[in-house]
């Protein structure tokens, strides 16, 4: 295919490019959509905390997807912008799993105890929540959501 | 900036596009340079956020405790509704998209001011989540006091609370500016199938604040 010079070949190629409009856009939206109130739902099903995250993140997977491909035209893009993505997440990848073998391992061979961390002076304002605010039974009960 | 003053109208109503730069053989191969250009820029932002994530899994690693806690002292139904404001301004401005590449510079303009409509909606609701951590002290680092939680790690999880959706509003904000700008130049009919990459990339700019946030939503407020 010879390649388009004028720019009114320019704009057919990019007009046949973006074949996509209302319906498509919609579509994908209302997925979206569903998608997230799947998520919201998971969340309260009862499942150990590492099945909730993996859950989390394999519906959250889907989505982006659904986003980069519809509405940022991915599916239609050049090869090189799909290389360019596609990369970036592979270098994603290769960083959180370095890091999280890492952080594993390290826990097991170097690191007995928890990990030291300061603790909170939680009376330097009394008035919210401190030992001198005189917390209510109620108010301490963690867990309960601040709606 | 002598060619963009000098720009003239063209029959069909358009400003005159911009001239190609004489390095670039066509159109096309200027267009698809541009594009690519935003998409290496997009996966720089991603790497950005990249380091936010992991040092997440790291934290939640090291204070298990903290991170099943905390997610419930946040508020969930402000982060469900900015996930739903945040989806459906990405809907908005691949309509803006669709409709500057057909020359509908009109309609673009219309669905690019809801867009920024909801980034506003987006930020008005992440500043009053803001205002509750400020007013309990649900704090980073040493400004931590929030007696409701008082488990080790917590002050951990609220620094990067705010870092990690601090530096998505800042996104938010520069995205909204973004499309301030295109949209200014929608209504001055700058757009037609000849050339729309402004609109398209600063579109996927938008379109990067919310798959960014897609992973924030559960991560902060559900897991």
């Amino acid at each position: 295919m010879s390649t388009p010079n004028t720019h009114a070949e320019v704009a057919k190629v990019e007009h046949d490019r973006h074949a996509h409009g209302w319906g498509q856009n919609v579509v994908v939206l209302l997925i979206l959509g569903a998608l997230t109130l799947s998520t919201f739902g998971v969340s309260k099903l009862t499942m150990s905390e590492n099945a909730h995250l993996y859950a989390a993140l394999g519906i959250a997977a889907v989505k982006v997807s659904l986003v980069v491909l519809f509405f940022m035209h991915l599916k239609d893009a050049e090869g090189s912008n799909k290389v360019a993505f596609g990369l970036a997440l592979v270098f994603v990848a290769v960083l959180m799993w370095f890091v999280m073998e890492d952080v594993n391992h390290r826990w097991k061979m170097t690191r007995t105890q928890q990990v030291w961390v300061a603790e909170p002076d939680y009376d330097q304002y009394p008035q919210h929540g401190g030992e001198e605010g005189a917390p209510s039974a109620a108010k301490a009960g963690a867990g309960e959501k601040k709606e | 900036m002598q060619a963009e003053a000098a720009r003239a109208m063209t029959p069909e109503g358009f400003l005159e596009a911009p001239p190609v730069p004489s390095h670039y053989s066509s159109k096309e191969a200027h267009t698809h340079a541009v594009r690519l250009g935003m998409w290496l820029f997009l996966a720089t932002e991603i790497l950005l956020f990249a380091g936010i994530f992991v040092t997440y899994f790291v934290m939640r690693d090291y204070f298990p405790e903290a991170w099943a806690q905390a997610p419930k002292h946040l508020s969930l139904t402000a982060g469900t509704i900015n996930t739903g404001v945040l989806l459906i301004s990405s809907f908005f401005v691949a309509m803006a998209h669709h409709h500057a590449e057909r020359g509908k510079n009109r309609y673009a303009f219309y669905f690019l001011v809801a867009a920024i409509l909801c980034g506003f909606a987006f930020l008005g609701i992440k500043s009053w989540e803001y205002e509750q951590k400020f007013i309990e002290h649900a704090l980073p680092g040493k400004y931590y006091a929030y007696g409701e939680l008082r488990v080790s790690g917590a002050p951990m999880f609220y620094t990067l609370y705010f870092f990690a959706t601090g530096l998505h509003a800042l996104h938010v904000i520069i995205g909204m500016s973004l499309l301030t700008w295109v949209a200014v130049r929608c209504w001055r009919k700058e757009f037609s199938a000849n050339y729309y990459s402004p609109v398209e990339n600063a579109g996927l700019y938008w379109h990067l604040v919310d798959l960014v946030w897609i992973f924030l939503y559960p991560l902060l407020y559900l897991v």
